[in-house]
């Protein structure tokens, strides 16, 4: 797995590329724990190049969602792949988390 | 003295005397015998002919099989000073003797081809008896989907409504009952939810066995894609697998291409190798499921002709589920694909087992010409693979 995040003034980005396996759990709960301690609320996930995430991976994602909300923050997502959109589905997240096709609307959209 | 078998003795010109002294000696034992004259066979069933003869009657030879066959007599002993032109009968049921042997040994023979002749009553009497079992169970096999469809599905449908009807008349009175009054009747009614879960999921497995038993019209095989299908149910799983704290993990080869199945049984042993992996691991622990190509001795086993089952092209896929669960008990091993196979092992969530989970999979799998088999040990987890033939495009 690749991570690479990128902080813009209100929003972070956080690109996730390959798979995030049991090897990458950590790396992904590092990264947003250090969120959580910057009192940084407001994600944007690129998931153009995930093709994967396993079930921990889901819950980290979920856990920081529903500490973002009673903070004002939120997680969104772009351009989640086939087998990530059947994941989001099967956990519900799909109607928690909204989904755009490009990286700008999805930074509007968490600012706004 | 009640007889304990019929025996016929025949004999000819110059053995009349052996055969009267034979007849006085079973006489003596409490056998039912008849004697005749030579080449006279029965005309009534009998256990035992006894036949005198001399060497060189070929044609007895054939008659003493007719009788046989015709089940005229169920043992032969035939007393010759030499052995039948063209044999004797080809038939475990038919014993030779020696005249010079005398009558007390001719009569001891004579028992112990009664033995031999009760002894193929009993098997014929077995065969009949489990013929008629298999008629029945054929009668019973086309009519189970139906009861377990409907006799059983139908009441536990009525007490799943009848129970929630129940938890929403009791929300409605909430207010009236004391919170210890509360707290039982959450509980009881949660107790009566999970036992309403476990006959549903038992009923779902009898089903599911009973689709893949003999008899039952299969679905028609054709190319599934592997990969599409495990993605399917373990996505479908992953709320399993957070709600326990499993780490499940997914490593798909695109290499492993179309095999030759149904998607929907072949989606049903996914499910149920991942679900089991699942139940079986505790908290913190993983589950990681993965496809790959198949390799020639992923399909070669001593009891089969290997690359017959290769499928059309000699490739296949192969599905390995590996868990950081309890591992397989060595006294466990031989029953894991056995219809109510339970092991040692327990559900760390509490969740139903039937013991039909593996067995189903195993049908499917062999349905498919595939072949389903795992690796493990005590205390280090359980690795099953599953190899199911490619398909060809062409």
């Amino acid at each position: 797995m690749q991570l690479l995040r990128d902080r813009r003034e209100n929003v972070d980005v956080l690109t996730l590329r390959g798979s995030v396996r049991a090897e990458d759990n950590s790396a992904l709960a590092e990264c947003l724990n250090g969120l959580r301690e910057e009192r940084r609320f407001r994600l944007v996930i690129d998931a153009t190049d995930l093709e994967y995430i396993n079930s921990r991976g889901i819950g980290e994602v979920v856990r920081f969602l529903q500490e973002a909300r009673p903070r004002g923050g939120t997680v969104v997502l772009v351009r989640p792949r086939q087998p990530i959109e059947k994941i989001m589905k099967a956990v519900g997240l799909h109607s928690l988390v909204q989904v755009f096709d490009t990286l700008d609307e999805a930074v509007a959209a968490c600012e706004a | 003295m009640p007889s304990t078998g019929d025996v016929l003795i025949t004999a000819g010109v110059g053995h009349e005397g052996l055969a009267r002294e034979l007849a006085a000696a079973l006489s003596g034992r409490g056998l039912n015998v008849h004697t005749a004259e030579d080449r006279a066979l029965p005309t009534e069933p009998v256990d035992v002919i006894v036949c005198f003869v001399d060497s060189g009657r070929s044609d007895l030879a054939s008659k003493l099989g007719d009788a046989l066959h015709e089940d005229l007599a169920k043992a032969v002993v035939v007393v010759s000073p030499a052995p039948l032109e063209g044999g004797p009968p080809e038939d475990a049921a038919v014993l030779r003797a020696d005249p010079a042997w005398g009558p007390e040994a001719l009569a001891r023979l004579t028992e112990a081809a009664l033995e031999i002749a009760r002894e193929r009553e009993g098997r014929k009497s077995a065969e009949r008896r489990l013929a008629e079992i298999a008629r029945v169970r054929e009668s019973l096999d086309e009519s189970l989907g139906a009861i377990v469809s409907h006799d059983l599905r139908t009441p536990v449908t009525t007490l799943r409504l009848l129970k929630d009807l129940l938890a929403s008349h009791l929300s409605a009175r909430a207010d009236v009952l004391t919170k210890n009054e509360r707290v039982s009747t959450d509980e009881l009614l949660g107790i009566m939810g999970r036992s309403l879960d476990r006959m549903d999921a038992f009923i779902e497995d009898m089903l599911a066995a009973w689709r893949v038993s003999p008899g039952v019209p299969e679905d028609a095989a054709g190319p599934v894609d592997l990969n599409g299908v495990v993605e399917d149910i373990v996505a479908g799983l992953f709320p399993v697998a957070m709600q326990k704290d499993i780490v499940l993990d997914l490593a798909t080869d695109p290499g492993a291409g179309l095999v030759l199945a149904d998607s929907r049984r072949a989606g049903q042993v996914v499910s149920n190798l991942v679900g089991n992996a699942l139940k079986f691991t505790p908290r913190g622990g993983s589950v990681t499921v993965s496809t790959r190509p198949a390799v020639p001795d992923d399909w070669a086993d001593e009891d089969r002709a290997d690359e017959d089952r290769a499928g059309e092209d000699g490739k296949g896929a192969v599905l390995e589920v590996a868990d950081t669960g309890p591992g397989i008990a060595d006294e466990d091993r031989a029953k894991v694909f056995e219809r109510f196979g339970l092991g040692k092992a327990r559900a760390t969530g509490g969740e139903p087992s039937t013991g039909l989970g593996l067995y189903i999979c195993r049908e499917i799998v062999e349905l498919y010409g595939g072949r389903i088999w795992f690796e493990s040990a005590p205390g280090k987890g359980a690795r099953f693979f599953v190899f199911l033939p490619g398909h060809s495009e062409d």
